[in-house]
């Protein structure tokens, strides 16, 4: 009796297996995700001398600056979630919960980047040291874009740009973090182009690269 | 029985990732007339339903790293086959779209297998197109919706891999109706 193509598909899954050690947990990851974020943050900060200044009281005294650092904290880890959970099959809830939650933080940080840029001060004086703040950003986020592409890759990723965009706005989001925590520009455009729009300007940017590296380190397609 | 089912499932899963072969054996063997069933209530497409099965199970085999012990094995399983479900409806739509309608222009449909080289006859209008074409593109298209070759018979007859006899097909069909459109606009205008 002749088999069927799927039959003779099994045969041959089961002669590829090999052993695999399971994922980790989108919890564990996250965190894993955050602490390379910190220690990134550590890294640059021993060798520049910048560290996070959220032990002076004039920081916590500005509420715009606070209200930013609230709305990109939860834009990170949104998109972080988001991303992880996205390559977790039966884990959509709670990747869709992350998006929300980083669309939400986004959108907060860049309601107060408007906010604080619309109060009339010069743009052109203002903007001087933004892209030193968002190239900042950027740097401090690989490490952690890395550890969600590897996370991603051994996953089974699915919507491939679109989280590749949240991973790339959730890693930046956490440099963004740090960077705002430590900068001390004030005016309300070098908020809103330097701290508030980062996580959107690195997923527009690195929505690409991110998804080439999650292919690239994906398992090879099976052959059929 | 579900609750045993799943656990029995989830048991063999756990093996496979020990990469215990008889346990995957066993998890796929079972997974198929489920992934059927599965697979069938939601596509509308029936022929399509065995391709979309066989995706899912590669899917479980990439993706196998992905499941975690602690979490019910259904659901994990139920996203696989839903994605890829959904990976066919979409590919499905995007080919309707792309693709050229060259039946409203006279080409036969491919037959359901290979016709001797001389072909079925075509109208003046796509000989003309057809011959227009550079030789590689003509080949193709001749070879694929002419003589009904499938692309991997086509793409083994030409010494071309199946994506560059695709694409020289794709701009075959481009060129052909470009030409048919050209020879009716001048038609039309005298």
């Amino acid at each position: 009796m002749k088999r069927r193509p799927t039959e003779e598909l099994v045969e041959r899954l089961v002669g590829d297996l090999s052993p695999v050690a399971p994922i980790a947990r989108v919890s564990v990851a996250a965190s894993a995700v955050v602490a390379l974020s910190v220690a990134a943050v550590a890294a640059t900060g021993w060798i520049t001398g910048e560290w996070p200044r959220l032990d002076e009281a004039a920081f916590w005294s500005d509420a715009i600056a606070v209200a930013v650092l609230l709305g990109l904290a939860v834009a990170a880890l949104g998109a972080v979630v988001g991303a992880l959970a996205s390559a977790v099959p039966g884990r959509e809830p709670l990747a869709r919960a992350g998006r929300i939650g980083a669309g939400l933080g986004v959108s907060w940080c860049i309601g107060w980047g408007l906010w604080a840029a619309a109060a009339g001060e010069p743009a052109a004086q203002l903007l001087a040291g933004s892209a030193n703040c968002l190239l900042h950003a950027l740097v401090l986020a690989i490490p952690a874009a890395l550890a969600i592409c590897f996370y991603r890759a051994r996953g089974a990723p699915q919507r491939r740009w679109l989280d590749a965009a949240f991973a790339a706005a959730g890693a930046a989001g956490l440099g963004a973090l740090a960077v705002h925590a430590s900068c001390s520009v004030a005016g309300g455009f070098h908020l809103l182009i330097g701290h508030c729009a980062t996580p959107v300007v690195a997923a527009l940017a690195f929505a690409w690269p991110l998804a080439a590296l999650v292919h690239r380190w994906s398992p090879p397609a099976f052959e059929t | 029985m579900g609750d045993e089912r799943e656990a029995r499932w989830r048991d063999w899963m756990i093996a496979a990732q020990a990469g215990e072969s008889p346990a995957y054996e066993k998890l796929l063997s079972e997974l198929i007339p489920y992934l059927r069933r599965f697979v069938r209530r939601r596509l509308l497409n029936a022929a399509a339903a065995e391709d979309v099965v066989q995706n899912i199970l590669i899917s479980i085999h990439r993706a196998r790293a992905s499941y975690r012990a602690e979490r019910r094995f259904t659901p994990w399983l139920h996203a696989i086959a839903r994605n890829a479900v959904i990976d066919q409806t979409r590919q499905h739509a995007r080919r309707s779209r792309r693709e050229v309608s060259l039946e409203a222009d006279g080409v036969p449909e491919p037959s359901s297998g290979p016709e001797e080289p001389s072909g079925p006859r075509l109208s003046p209008e796509l000989e003309g197109a057809l011959s227009a074409l550079p030789d590689a593109q003509r080949q193709a298209v001749e070879l694929i919706h002419v003589h009904g070759y499938s692309i991997a018979e086509a793409a083994e007859r030409v010494g071309a891999t199946k994506a560059a006899l695709k694409v020289r097909a794709h701009r075959g069909y481009r060129a052909m109706r470009a030409h048919i459109e050209a020879l009716r606009f001048e038609e039309s205008n005298g």
